[in-house]
This record gives structure tokens, sequence and C-alpha cells, in this order.
């Protein structure tokens, strides 16, 4: 942890532990935490009213004012909550995000989120067309329930829970028996519904989650989709100049030095220069890739029918 | 630069840096100058081809560089003086018995909410006349080239918000520019790292947070912002010497009139559309344009802002610095619902093209396609697809074409946007790490990431979702990243290396070398064929490799996870 200088030291010697490559491909606003875009994020305005705040468990990095704020009490949010729905929900809806054609979206108003303790959004009631009467504690109540309501915003801008909960979206609506046939012509020569994918339908509790597992490979129990062969701890192969072949587990690969675990147990590493010796590494996920390119079609059609067909094997 | 001829002691206490004899203001008229001695700017020129004049490493000498010194001590500060992190571990900083390192510190936050002890370095390091300035969220460093050790460090106390990267600093004579991430840009004296003025730049309590690095282009510095409540998004111009506002941009629509509003449902839908600017772009000193990109509609997957192509976000925008006016645009994705960002920084390069000489414009961007422009009146001129399974517009294999409109731009598929049932797209294919051209190899580089997953829509309201919410993805599927060298005249990809995992920025050089980061450092390849010539295991870079002169000798920095490293030919 020193600052350290070298007079003379050959860089391709220097032994200096990697800390690991610590991409942060995402795009700009996404939250380090969030590993997939939208699984299961935290929030929720609670079910049993007001100030549910809601983003400790899988929610988002973020502390801005909205979300860190002491709320008012549970009286307040609940009068408020009652005046909103009396005076509000008609144009901006229940959950605040607006009526296409009558009201505007609060959650991100810029009144409502500069707001304090109701001055700005009172203000802007008093502007209001059609007019809002209200008293000042009124307006006040009002201004506490909008920013309990902003306190549950998910991640990233979106809204409150940020996926509604409770709807029935069906995934299922491929045409079973063109599925088994794609399924028949493209994956029976690596699968079985009588062996790895034996009742695979009744695996998963529902058809996004099964569609999910037999597209990335991991719905019979595989690895997924890696980037290129078996990566570490598998099998490889280095061909000498002279054609001898020497196998083993494949302990570190880059462009300028390949190492292999044999099967003595011993290590034995190879210098490469500009790909020589030549090292293969069978990648044991080809045969899904290439499967899973063929099965991309404009419309989805295949994949939704592979997916109706499977969610039959129960 | 002058030399003082004062006791050592009396130097170290009046200015750090003056004590090593070297650091002094950076004259605006060497920021013109194609990349060589210094890095001066975010891409190290304004030209963001990341292509240095600078030949002493070579493919020949390459193999001679030696690592030169390193520093793991450099750490973000927190609590109340900054100086927490550096107390408890490691060995103090600037060690080797260097005295220690003034920390001056800002902010209007009280510490707690800065990140402890980070050492990630993610762009826009500065190189100018022997001295590094570096940054990272909330801390701007001063180092020593010469040997590492820290000078001065500036440390922010930031009040909560959203905390992400920092893309890097700015400079313009002695002033080092800097985005806080509560929305504050400050302006160091860059000797002594003392505070000259900050302003503010956003609102906070409207979710604004800053990252960007500062452009400074002749008498303006140029800022951006980010939003995570799809407030409206814009670039903004300041003045370098007080910080006043000259200018502001917006992406899209903010009154009745304004361009592009007939692109979005209402005006109300268009003001919060987003098309954030979080990644500097590049700048044509000649015809006063600066170009940039702009982010990602919102919402970003779901109904909600109608059929249109939601102008200006996912462009590329020419704007002249001197009004803030723009003068053309180009859209890479008009009516994205991908989250496919046009930020990516463009390469400018004076090229043969088609017979004549022309002011060209490269760019490649997240859906995964090449765009060659002219920017001077932003005729398109090429548009060419990348990746092995980009299919959200075309089919899925690399030959397969899109459908352009009129202007060259993409069409995508709407059968390809998330669907209750799914649907099986491509993942970005590339983000903001920065890409290279090389006008000696005719080439432009960048990374591809080949991806496949399935975009399930969760949010079937017709009004849609707000910023990011709305869909899940499941049934991701990687099929590897690979580096492309593409011939800027067909936009056809010449050779592809195989990357083991995506790339923070390349950089190439008139030695005919291209640096990148891949397996467990730094690599050296030769930029007309991609053979390996080079590497050193520092740990994954977390910036693009830079190069600068110093001494007579050319060296190269390679900014890691954990610290500095510094190579030079020996």
């Amino acid at each position: 942890m020193y600052t350290v200088k070298f007079s003379v030291m050959a860089a391709a010697s220097l032994a200096v532990v990697a800390t690991g490559c610590l991409l942060l491909m995402a795009q700009e606003p996404a939250p380090p935490a969030v590993s997939g875009r939208g699984a299961g994020r935290g929030g929720g305005r609670g079910a049993s009213g007001p100030a549910g705040r809601g983003r400790a468990a899988g929610g988002s990095p973020d502390k801005f004012s909205q979300f860190i704020r002491p709320l008012a009490s549970q009286d307040v949010l609940l009068r408020g909550q009652t005046l909103y729905d009396a005076n509000c929900n008609g144009c901006h809806a229940a959950d605040m995000r607006g009526v296409t054609g009558k009201g505007n979206n609060l959650l991100h108003s810029a009144a409502a989120m500069d707001d304090q303790h109701g001055e700005l959004i009172i203000a802007n009631l008093a502007k209001h067309n059609p007019p809002v009467t209200l008293v000042q504690a009124d307006g006040v109540a009002v201004s506490e329930y909008i920013h309990s309501v902003l306190a549950t915003m998910g991640a990233q801008g979106s809204p409150p829970g940020r996926n509604p909960v409770g709807l029935q979206l069906n995934v299922l609506v491929g045409d079973p028996q063109a599925g088994k046939t794609y399924f028949d012509g493209h994956c029976a020569s690596c699968h079985s519904i009588t062996g790895d994918l034996k009742g695979i339908g009744s695996k998963y509790e529902d058809g996004r989650a099964l569609q999910n597992a037999w597209v990335a490979g991991t719905g019979a129990g595989g690895r997924g989709g890696g980037g290129r062969g078996g990566g570490r701890g598998g099998t490889a192969t280095v061909t000498m100049a002279n054609g001898q072949k020497i196998e083993g587990s494949l302990v570190h690969e880059d462009d300028f030095l390949v190492i292999l675990k044999l099967a003595d147990g011993t290590r034995r590493s190879f210098p490469i220069d500009n790909g020589m010796p030549k090292v293969e590494v069978p990648d044991p996920q080809a045969a899904h890739k290439k499967m899973v390119m063929e099965l991309d079609d404009p419309q989805n059609k295949n994949m939704h029918d592979v997916t109706a067909y499977l969610a039959t094997l129960k | 630069m002058k030399k003082l001829i004062l006791p050592t002691s009396v130097v170290a206490l009046l200015c750090p840096a003056l004590m090593f004899g070297q650091g002094g203001p950076l004259d605006p008229a060497e920021m013109l100058k194609p990349l060589s001695d210094n890095w001066t700017s975010y891409s190290g020129d304004y030209s963001g081809k990341r292509y240095s004049l600078l030949k002493q490493v070579n493919v020949n000498t390459v193999k001679n560089l030696s690592l030169e010194w390193y520093n793991t001590s450099i750490r973000s500060g927190c609590g109340a003086t900054g100086a927490e992190p550096q107390a408890g571990g490691g060995g103090g900083r600037g060690g080797g018995g260097g005295a220690t390192a003034p920390i001056i510190v800002g902010g209007l936050g009280d510490g707690g909410a800065n990140q402890c002890n980070s050492s990630r370095f993610e762009g826009g390091v500065l190189v100018v006349n022997g001295i590094i300035y570096a940054s990272q969220p909330n801390n701007v460093f001063a180092v020593d080239a010469h040997d590492g050790q820290l000078l001065w460090h500036y440390y922010w106390k930031v009040r909560p918000g959203h905390g992400l990267a920092n893309r890097g600093l700015a400079m313009w004579n002695n002033r080092i520019y800097f985005e806080e991430q509560d929305d504050y840009v400050v302006c160091l004296d860059a000797a002594t790292g003392k505070e000259l003025w900050k302003k503010e730049i956003a609102s906070l309590d409207e979710n604004y947070w800053a990252s960007n690095a500062p452009m400074v282009l002749g008498n303006h510095v140029i800022v951006g912002v980010s939003n995570n409540l799809d407030m409206p998004a814009f670039l903004q111009s300041l003045d370098p010497e007080t910080g006043e506002r000259q200018w502001v941009l917006y992406s899209t629509a903010q009154k009745p009139g304004d361009a592009g509003e007939n692109t979005w449902t209402s005006l109300d839908v268009a003001r919060h559309g987003g098309g954030t600017s979080w990644i500097p772009g590049s700048y044509d000193p000649e015809l006063h344009l600066y170009y940039y990109g702009t982010g990602n509609p919102t919402p970003a997957y779901t109904q909600g802002r109608g059929d249109g192509d939601n102008l200006f976000t996912g462009c590329v925008i020419a704007v002249n610095v001197d009004t803030g006016k723009m003068a053309w645009y180009f859209q890479t994705s008009p009516h994205d619902t991908h989250d496919w960002d046009s930020t990516e920084t463009p390469a400018l390069a004076d090229m043969p093209f088609n017979g004549r000489q022309r002011k060209l414009l490269m760019i490649a961007t997240r859906n995964g396609y090449f765009y060659v422009l002219d920017r001077v009146t932003g005729e398109h001129l090429i548009t060419s697809k990348l990746g092995e399974v980009n299919n959200y517009a075309s089919g899925i294999h690399r030959d397969d074409k899109p459908k352009l409109n009129a202007r060259g731009e993409v069409q995508r598929n709407p059968n390809k946007d998330a669907t209750i049932p799914g649907s099986l797209v491509n993942g970005d294919v590339l983000n903001y790490p920065p890409p290279s051209f090389s006008p000696g190899a005719g080439l432009f580089y960048t990374y591809e990431t080949n991806s496949l997953h399935i975009d399930y829509l969760m949010e079937p309201d017709p009004r849609g979702s707000m910023g990011l919410g709305g869909i899940s993805s499941g049934g991701n599927f990687n099929f590897g990243t690979f580096l492309d060298a593409i011939d800027y005249k067909t936009g056809k990809v010449v050779w592809q290396h195989r990357l083991t995992n995506g790339s923070v920025g390349l950089l190439s050089t008139a030695g005919g070398v291209l640096f990148m980061s891949n397996g467990g450092g730094i690599e050296a390849l030769e930029a007309t064929t991609g053979k390996p010539l080079w590497h050193s295991e520092v740990g994954g870079l977390t910036a693009p490799p830079e190069t600068f002169m110093m001494d007579g000798k050319q060296h190269v920095a390679a900014y890691v996870s954990g610290g500095l490293f510094m190579f030079v030919l020996n």
C-alpha cells in the first residue's frame, strides 16, 4: 500500500495480485447492487396505506432527500391521503402518475420534489385549474402524503413498486404442438423429455421462469451461456509445433500464457507467441449457442411455442 | 516554467507541487494540439480519437516497457476531514518517506455520505507538465508523475443522493474543474487544490446527480448531469472564470414550439422524456462545434411516449459552443425501447472518403451500430452493424441488414420490444468506454459484447412506466466479447480480438500500438493486425490507458482498481 518507485524492472515480471476487473458496464444510472433490469425491486407503497417507505430490500442505493426525509405522522398522512383521494384522484390518479389528458404525473413534478412541507405545493394549488380549495393544514397534509409516496419510488426513476403486483401476465401464448415440432427438430438431439427435461413444466413457478431457464440452458441443470469455451477448469488441448498434443485442465489463459493442470496433477505452462502454440478449449455450450441463434425469429414465435410445449410436460 | 530558489522546507510548505519542479498552468493553446506530450482533457485532446502522436513506444519497443512506479495508497476520503481512511491501515499515503499531502476540504455535507477508501479511477485522468490530476467521486488528487507521490487531495463532503462514478476532470490555465455528485461544479487551483469557486448546476432535490467530466472549450466549461426521476435533461456551459451559466441546451422540448415537440405525445411527456448527457463529447475548434451524445428516452422500455422518434434522445448532437444552439443532430436510436444511449464519445478525423478529404465524425453506439457522418453538416455516410447476435432491428446474423430511414438512422423491429410473453433480443453491444481511431491504420477500434436475453413487459398500463421501470429480464446467454477493428471507409470489421472481459477504453498511437485492458491487466496489440505484443498483469483497468511524454521519455499509464501504475521504456 505504499508508493513504490522502480529503477529498472521488467514489467512482465511484475507479480502484482490482480484485483479483478471491476468493470461497470451498465448504463450511467445503473446502481451497482442491481444485477437484472427489473426483477425483484423493492418498494411498494405499503398495502396498509400511506407512509410505506419500502426502499430497503432490493432497492436502489439512492439517498436523495425524497427517500430519506422524515415522514409526517400517520395521522397527517392518512388525512392527506383522504384529501388526495377526494380532490386529486380524478386527474392525477391514485398512483399519482396522472390520468392521460387530465392531470400530470406528480411523481416527477419539480414542485413536489422541491417542496419541503407544503409551501410549493400549496402555492401551486392556489392557482390550480380547476380550483382546489384547501385550508393550510389540509394543504400541508396532502403535501406530506405526496412526499410519502415519492419516498417509495423505485430505482432509476421507476414508479413505486417498480412493476405492478398482482397482475396475471400470461407468458404461455405459444402453440404447444408447433413447439413440439420445433423441439423435435432442433433440441431433441441433445435433450429428452423423458430424460433431462422430464417434468420440466412442473419445476418452475411460472412461464417466465421456465422460459428463462430453457433459453439460458439451465433448465436441464446446465450452466448457462458462458463467453468462450469452458473457461477455467474445462479441458484444453495445446498443440505444439512438432504436432504433439498436450491435454489438461485449463488453469489460466491469456494472449501470452496458458497453464494446464495435467492428469498427473502437475502444472505445465505454455508461453504463447502470436497465437502459437495453438490452444483449443472446447465450448460445452456450443450446441446450445447454435440452438439459441436458430431459435430467433422476428416475432419470437419459436421461443413462445417451445415454452408452451415444455409447460405441458408436467 | 519558472525555477524558484528557496529553501526546500519553505517551498514544501508553500506548495508541494513546486517542490518537485514541475506542474504549472495548461496553456489553452496546448489544448488545441493533437494528443502528444500532455493529456489535457477527457480524451487526451479534443478530437476524441485517443490517438497519440508519440512514437518512442512502438511495435518494436513496446516489449521493453517497464514499471517505473505504482501507488496503491491513493484513496477517497470520508468523514469530516477526509483523512479517516488513511489513518487506519495500509501504511499511510505517499509512502516512501514523503511528507503527508494536504487535504483540502469542501462541500455542503457532513462527510457521512462519502464513500470511504475507494481507489477506483474511472476516466478523464489528466497529465499536464508532469502532474497527474485524477478523480474519484467527490475526490480530486494531484500526483507527481515522476514517482507517484501524492501532492494534494481535494475532498468534497457530498450530500446524500446518488452515488455512482466520476468520469474525470478538465483543466484550463491553472484551474481544475470537477463535477461533484450532489450537483456542483468546483474549480480548484491546480497548484494547491484550493477551491476557487463552486457553482450549483442542478437541483439535488429533483434527483439530479453529476458525474460527467467537464470539457473546457475556448471560453466555455461544458457540463452535463444525470437524473433518476425523469426530470428534464440538459447540457450547459459555464464561464471558466466565474462559473456563471452561459447557456443551457435541453435534450427535449421544454416549451410549446420547441424543436422535436411533435415527436412526443405531449409537451409534458417530452419535458420528462430523458436524454441525459453524462459522457464528454468531442470538439472541432475550427467549426466551434461540440459533438456529444444524449441518453435513452424515458420511460425507457414501455409505452407512454407515443410512436414518434422522441427527439432528441439517443442522438449525436452538434452544438455551437458560443451560442448553445444545435447545428444538427443524428439519431442513432429513433424511438429507442432498449435503454440504448448514444452517449459514447465520437471520434473526429479529417480523412479521405470516397475520393475527397472530409471532416468525419465516427461513433459506435450502445445499440451495436457504427456510424460515419460528415461533421460539418451531419450528412450520413455509413451505418454498419456490429455484433454476432444483434437482432433488435434486423435478422440475428452479422450480415443481416436493418431497415434505415431516409436519414440513414436504424429502424428497430417493434416486435423485439419488451412484451408480456417475452422478446428474445440482444443486450448492450457496447457502452461508454471510449473507442480509439488510428488515422495511420485507418481503423476505428471499439469492443462488442454479444449476448441475448428475454425482455418481459411487466407494466401494461397504457401510460407506461417511468424511468427504467416496467420490465423484467431473464434467459441471459453470453456469446463472448471482442475488440473490433473497423475500416472507417466501409464500416466493415477488418479483424477481431477476443477479450476476456469488457473494455474500459482504448488508446492507439503513431507507434502502431493499441493499448487496452485485457486478461488481468494492460495489453498492447499491433494496431494494424491485432497481434499481441506486450502485457502486464497489474489487475483489471478501470480507466482507459493513457500515454504522455516526460523528461524525454514516453510513459504509459494504467489506472487499476487498486491504484496507479506507470510504465516507461528502459
